[in-house]
């Protein structure tokens, strides 16, 4: 190394020794969090105010009148899409219901999922299984903080309710609700639940997709970042581009009709991946390809009757990031949305979504294509504030 | 762990290097560099449902607003025509005889520095990143990143002038990382 790049070492590492943050750096983060959301809901409110201005003036009709779906102004529901919301926050799990009602169900839990007429949460001390209202819990797993295959920090029901796979640190685990019984499956990406019994996982070179039996924790090959028809997909969306370098399961849509695999392919980048795009193969063998613009962070999510989100971003303006709605089969994304950075959720109808963006869940309805139905909403934006996470919208 | 005790982990954890870096990247600046960490800080707490499932991309994430934060601070104050009281301008104000030894001549001169060279040394030699990992921070090409490196060592060399150890080797100048 030459002379001046090892004194350049020794004068930077000298100059700031010494350096320590101050004691309330975290409190004065969150505080400027706390006012920059404050900023974005009183910019949206005044934006809307605008538009309402601008409406009664031109004398258009508002666009949800007419469509037969509630969102009258005396009465009005505070969300619209029915069902009812399920948050979480410092007090535990509450149900949010269009009325404006609000019914606190479980505290204590911060994540849970809903299944049929069961909603099984957990914190650090287990799994634990309960009526939609609260009543009825049961300890399914217990947790030893500490253990090996202690706390969960994120997990996902099967389809049939009866595992759970949650990741302890980085290694994923699988837990039988009936029996208590875990199996460890081992430092792989959970790209979603194929069965009861099989999970979809990204191997961590990112070159392949396996199959990974959670009763057993075998594991075996899916699907290659070789494969053809990935390829072909991908170098459609980016035409002139080398083969993808890496992927990672979207998981599957188990919905009849609309059974399909997701497929996030991109270039090889140091974080986030470049040049991403969404591969979705049908279950009759089509394969449609997305690749939203900008997309320098790429998430997939999927929603009822074969819809889905992908959440893109661009640098670090968060104006810039967008979110995408599709479903399966339709050749179009929608027009970019400008929420939803944080968590999404479709109401069980297909027809509404509602993004999550730090404190701010915003509401708006999935317009076509991706709504199929003939009961399609068309209303203006709700914004739902300081509700606490959004976890799911349940019928 | 959720979340938010992920990122209030991470705070706890990084927040001494962040703000380290964050203080070379403003030129020493020390009002500035606690206003950058706040703000890459709160971009990651926004996002910190996205961020905080992966260990790994956290780090990168906060780096990157931070580089290009400071490097955008630097272009507003040019712009508005204010000159910041950071290293550079303390230094001269002060006994230059007293204070005029190698670390203080490297200092000025690297505060001198267009922000975007200084980004790039201090990435380079100061956290170790690779060309490629700094022209990924950056958003720039690795030639860009090799000729701003480049450029920046021999203004950094003609203003701090010869090593007072006398080990000059100009030869390696531009040398390749990564």
């Amino acid at each position: 190394m030459a002379d001046i790049e090892s004194r350049l070492q020794k004068v930077l590492d000298a100059s700031v020794a010494h350096v320590q943050p101050p004691t309330d750096l975290i409190q004065a983060v969150q505080r400027r969090h706390r006012l920059r959301l404050m900023r974005a809901a009183i910019a949206s409110a005044a934006a809307a105010a605008a538009i309402s201005i601008v409406v009664a003036l031109i004398g258009l009709p508002w666009p949800a009148v007419g469509r037969g779906n509630s969102d009258a102004t005396h009465g009005a529901p505070v969300f619209p899409g029915g069902g009812r919301l399920l948050f979480a926050d410092s007090g535990g799990l509450k149900w949010l219901y269009p009325d404006g009602k609000t019914v606190r169900i479980a505290s204590g839990f911060s994540q849970a999922q809903v299944h049929g007429a069961e909603l099984v949460a957990w914190n650090n001390t287990g799994v634990y299984t309960m009526t939609l209202d609260g009543a009825r819990l049961h300890l399914a797993v217990a947790f030893v903080p500490g253990s090996a295959s202690g706390v969960p920090q994120s997990g996902a029901l099967s389809p049939g309710g009866s595992r759970i796979a949650y990741y302890t640190r980085r290694t994923l685990w699988a837990a039988d609700l009936a029996t208590g019984r875990r199996v460890q499956l081992g430092r792989v990406t959970f790209d979603g639940w194929r069965s009861d019994t099989t999970i979809l996982a990204s191997a961590s070179d990112g070159g392949e997709l396996l199959l990974v039996n959670a009763a057993t924790a075998h594991r075996s090959a899916f699907l290659s970042i070789t494969d053809p028809a990935l390829v072909r997909a991908y170098q459609h969306a980016w035409p002139h581009s080398a083969p993808p370098a890496g992927l990672t399961g979207g998981g599957f849509s188990t919905v009849g009709p609309y059974a399909a695999l997701a497929i996030t392919l991109a270039a090889r980048g140091p974080f986030e991946g470049t040049r991403p795009a969404e591969v979705i193969m049908t279950g009759t063998g089509r394969v449609f390809t997305y690749a939203p613009p900008t997309p320098q962070q790429f998430e997939f999510s999927w929603g009822p009757h074969g819809l889905f989100r992908i959440e893109t971003g661009a640098g670090d303006n968060p104006g810039s990031w967008n979110a995408y709605i599709g479903a399966v089969g339709g050749n179009q994304l929608s027009a970019p949305i400008a929420f939803g950075a944080d968590g999404v959720a479709f109401n069980p109808a297909g027809t509404a979504v509602a993004l999550q963006d730090s404190n701010q869940v915003t509401i708006l309805p999935v317009s076509q294509p991706a709504c199929r139905t003939t009961a399609c909403l068309h209303f203006q934006l709700k914004y739902l504030v300081n509700k606490g996470t959004l976890i799911t919208w349940a019928p | 762990m959720d979340a938010r005790e992920a990122f209030e982990q991470f705070a706890r954890d990084r927040s001494a290097h962040l703000l380290r870096l964050a203080l070379m990247l403003s030129g020493w600046n020390e009002a500035a560099a606690q206003d950058l960490l706040q703000t890459a800080l709160e971009r990651a707490y926004g996002r910190r449902w996205l961020l905080f499932r992966d260990e790994a991309s956290a780090e990168p994430y906060v780096r990157r607003v931070l580089v290009n934060a400071a490097i955008d601070w630097r272009r507003a104050l040019r712009r508005r025509q204010e000159h910041p009281l950071d290293a550079a301008n303390r230094l001269s104000l002060q006994d230059a005889t007293a204070l005029v030894d190698d670390r203080d001549l490297l200092l000025r001169a690297l505060s001198a520095l267009p922000p975007r060279q200084r980004a790039v040394l201090v990435l380079r030699y100061w956290e170790g990143l690779s060309d490629a990992e700094i022209a990924a921070t950056m958003n720039c090409a690795v030639g860009t990143v090799r000729s701003q490196a480049s450029r920046a060592l021999v203004r950094l060399r003609q203003q701090a002038g010869p090593d007072p150890a006398g080990s000059v080797n100009h030869s390696q100048m531009g040398e390749q990382h990564g």
